[in-house]
C-alpha cells in the first residue's frame, strides 16, 4: 500500500476530526523529505480513536505521559505494515476547523502546520519549516515568531542560512 | 476549475466535466491550457478498459514522489 492511500483511508476513519500533520502535509506543501509514517492531529479522546481503528481491524495502543513538555497521549499503530500515530490537536498546535483539502487529503493549514513544527522543535522540523519560508517567502515573519515563542528561533535561521537548502527550494 | 483539481483526487476530464457541470470539450481545452501553464499535469490512463486522461494537480504530483521515496525505502529495507 502506497502511503498516501493509508493516509486516506486513516483519514477516513477519523473523519471529520482528523487532520494531516507531520512528513506527508509536508509533502503536499512542496517539502521534499522521506518520511516513514503517517501523522493525524485528532480532537478525539485516545479511547474513541482506538475503537474506530478497532472496528476497521486495525491495533493500536495509546502511550500516555505527564512529564512536562511532552504530549499527554498518543495513539500509535500499525495499518498494512505503515506506521502511523493520532497526536492530541489541540496539543500539536492545531486548530479543528483550519485545514485545506488537497489532493483529496483533509491537511492541516499551513500556519497551523508551521506551528505543529515550532512545538516538536527538532531539526527536521526546522528543516521544514525552513523550506515553506524559501518558497514561500510570506511566511517568514510568522514562522520566526512563532519559532521565537516556542524557543527554536536559532535552529530555524540555521537552516534558513543552509546553501543546500537554498539552492533546492528558491526559485 | 484549478481549485476543484488542487482539491480532488486524480481524476478524469470526464470527471472533472461532471463535477464541475461544464461541457467535456470546454473542460478538455481549459485542461490543456492549464498544463501549458504547469499549473497541473496530464497522464493518459487505462480505467475500466478505456483510455482516459487523468489530470493531477501540483499537490497530487508531491504526493506521489512521497510514495515514490516510500515504495524506494521499503524495497532498499526487504534487499538488506
Amino acid at each position: 500500500m502506497q502511503l498516501s492511500e493509508a493516509a486516506a483511508r486513516l483519514l477516513a476513519l477519523l473523519d471529520p476530526e482528523g487532520v494531516l500533520i507531520g512528513g506527508i502535509c509536508g509533502a503536499v506543501y512542496g517539502v521534499e523529505r522521506f518520511t516513514r509514517g503517517v501523522d493525524i492531529a485528532a480532537d478525539l479522546d485516545p479511547e474513541v480513536i482506538m475503537q474506530r481503528l478497532q472496528h476497521a481491524g486495525i491495533d493500536s495502543n495509546v502511550r500516555r505521559s505527564s512529564e512536562p513538555g511532552d504530549l499527554s497521549w498518543g495513539v500509535h499503530g500499525q495499518f498494512e505494515n505503515i506506521d502511523f500515530q493520532v497526536l492530541p490537536a489541540s496539543e500539536t498546535g492545531i486548530s479543528s476547523g483550519m485545514f485545506e483539502i488537497r489532493a483529496g487529503l483533509r491537511v492541516a493549514d499551513i500556519r497551523d502546520f508551521i506551528t505543529s513544527k515550532c512545538i516538536a522543535a527538532g531539526q527536521q522540523d526546522m528543516h521544514d519549516i525552513a523550506a515553506i519560508c524559501l518558497m514561500q517567502p510570506e511566511l517568514e515573519a510568522f514562522s520566526r515568531d512563532c519559532a521565537a515563542h516556542y524557543r527554536c528561533l536559532a535552529t530555524l535561521e540555521s537552516w534558513l542560512d543552509d546553501r543546500r537548502l537554498q539552492q533546492r527550494y528558491l526559485s | 476549475m484549478l481549485a476543484q483539481i488542487e482539491k480532488s483526487p486524480p481524476l478524469s476530464i470526464y470527471q472533472l466535466a461532471n463535477q464541475c457541470g461544464r461541457n467535456y470539450r470546454r473542460v478538455f481545452d481549459h485542461v490543456k491550457e492549464l498544463a501549458a501553464a504547469g499549473l497541473v499535469n496530464v497522464r493518459p490512463d487505462i480505467r475500466n478498459g478505456r483510455q482516459v486522461s487523468i489530470v493531477e494537480s501540483i499537490y497530487q504530483q508531491r504526493l506521489q514522489r512521497l510514495d515514490d521515496m516510500f515504495a524506494f525505502k521499503v524495497k532498499l529495507d526487504a534487499a538488506q
